[in-house]
């Protein structure tokens, strides 16, 4: 019985100390043989709806500081897991409140943006990559399902896309996905959009650029889900990307490279794609 | 009861102050680089890199009680193993070279070996601004003229607890000093703490590689490299 006790303990605090959810993450699963060895039979679905969701891009710590409480011990071995499941519960809530008071005030920093990307949809920015592009009514087993995020600089001057993508595993149950993975990819700098005399320009600089990213991205997923990339066995290193003033660090391998991007392959399996212009390209370019 | 026609409570008061007083202080707050000193003709720059004793690992503070500790321990214990297995001192001996490099850019420096551990070494009462222990003594035994120590106390990961409860998650994490003495005084030339902690992105408990924390760890060595290049 103590031991069972000890468990359940371990349990509900582990439970209550894991990292608050958000939807700009994903576990990297990939259970796909060769039944989509031809894109063309890919279709694909906005999962969340056709709008643009543009966000501001900030610090993502929810480390709390220390909560000083005083455990009442005449409680008993059960009164006292109630008061820890309490605190845990407590500074839980605690993290989450940070980060969403991070998230709001890092989209206020950049609502002139906020309010550009309102009159853009997804299917647009696809442009002529939509043609598979099938709405959520006739999505079927081989439909990738698809949840872009934007997030841009608080000075405006750089957009990234985080891009999460999955296929739901045809048999359902335990195994949730057939496929799941996450694409980022970066943007290169522009002028801030706000230094644009008129919204009309504003709005295609943005929609351009958003444009580009949501290829990209989409690109890199099917060349993933259709056996484009193999699993690299190139030596890790460290990849840098400079963001927000500070350098981001990256560990994994090339898997492409090209004029444009630099695709690394990194420790979660996601794909980061780097602009050249923010590093040395080993690849040389005709231009 | 009397002391010295004192009342004993009031001795006891009076020695606790005092007591307390010693205990309480101050502590060496960051000494920007002396390039002056370095530019010394023939000056004579010794260096020497402590490296952790522990192996990488996740480092646990605020679990202030025994059965808390244990609680906290069985939490990380899967990340400590990955840590340990996982994580070399490579990267460390890079931050040491990053030293040497940017030192040997304003003089010759030359790594040596001390005859006697740091904390061996005579203390040394000096203000702030002064180190702690009596490094002086080096400049006959070793010829030198300034003495660079690069510390480093522990890497791996790190997590805060009230108690029981995590009140983040585990962190990339470098912890260590960076100093330089002038041997003449036994003054700092140099002094900066490094306390080097990254969120990582996202969920952090994704054993048994742990990718969110591993790549945590390498953002704070490369936070560091920045922070050393920019200081020396």
């Amino acid at each position: 019985m103590q031991r069972f006790t000890f468990l359940v303990f371990i349990m509900v605090l582990a439970g209550c100390g894991s990292t608050p959810y958000r939807d700009d993450y994903t576990k990297h699963v990939n259970l796909v043989k060769n039944q989509f060895n031809e894109p063309s039979s890919l279709t694909f679905t906005f999962d969340g709806g056709d709008s643009v969701d543009l966000r501001g891009h900030y610090d993502g710590d929810d480390e709390v500081g220390q909560t000083a409480i005083l455990y009442q011990g005449g409680a008993g071995l059960v009164g006292l897991i109630a008061q820890i499941g309490l605190h845990a519960s407590l500074v839980d809530s605690t993290r989450d409140d940070k980060l969403a008071v991070a998230q709001q005030e890092a989209n206020a920093q950049i609502q002139t943006l906020i309010d550009q990307v309102q009159r853009l949809s997804l299917p647009l920015l696809l442009d002529d990559m939509g043609e598979n592009l099938v709405t959520r009514d006739t999505v079927n087993t081989q439909t990738l399902r698809l949840r872009p995020i934007f997030f841009s600089k608080p000075d405006m001057s750089q957009l990234m896309l985080k891009l999460v993508a999955w296929i739901p595993h045809p048999k359902g149950g335990k195994n949730t996905s057939l496929y799941q993975n996450m694409i980022e990819v970066h943007g290169g700098k522009f002028a801030a959009v706000t230094a644009l005399d008129d919204n009309t320009k504003q709005g295609d600089v943005l929609a351009q650029s958003l444009a580009v990213m949501l290829k990209k991205a989409l690109q890199i997923a099917l060349n993933d889900v259709t056996g484009v990339y193999q699993k690299s066995n190139g030596a890790q290193a460290s990849f840098f990307i400079e963001q927000n003033n500070k350098t981001r660090v990256i560990r994994g391998s090339v898997v492409e490279e090209n004029c444009d991007y630099q695709v690394v392959q990194d420790l979660h399996s996601w794909f980061i794609a780097i602009p050249v212009e923010q590093k040395e390209s080993l690849v040389a370019c005709n231009i | 009861m009397t002391l010295f026609g004192q009342k004993f409570k009031h001795v006891l008061v009076i020695g606790l102050s005092l007591f307390l007083a010693a205990c309480a202080s101050a502590p060496q707050q960051t000494v920007a680089l002396n390039s002056n000193i370095l530019a010394k003709s023939d000056i004579k720059i010794g260096f020497v890199y402590i490296a952790p004793e522990e192996n990488a690992t996740t480092h646990i503070y605020g679990a202030g009680c025994l059965l808390c500790y244990g609680v906290a321990s069985s939490l990380t214990s899967k990340l400590d193993t990955h840590l340990e297995a996982n994580i070399s001192t490579d990267e460390l001996d890079n931050i040491k070279n990053l030293v040497i490099a940017q030192y040997a850019e304003k003089a010759p420096i030359t790594e040596v070996t001390l005859p006697m551990p740091i904390d061996k070494l005579k203390k040394f009462k000096g203000e702030l601004g002064y180190a702690s222990k009596d490094f002086s003594v080096l400049k006959q035994t070793m010829g030198l003229d300034v003495l660079v120590v690069l510390q480093l106390y522990r890497h791996g990961a790190y997590r805060s607890f009230s108690s029981y409860v995590p009140n983040g998650d585990p962190q990339g994490y470098v912890a260590g000093t960076l100093f330089a003495i002038d041997l003449d005084t036994n003054a700092y030339v140099q002094y900066l703490e490094i306390d080097e902690k990254v969120q990582p992105a996202g969920e952090w408990d994704e054993p048994v590689a742990f990718p969110s924390v591993t790549t945590a760890y390498y953002q704070a060595i490369e936070n560091v490299k920045a922070k050393l290049k920019e200081a020396i």
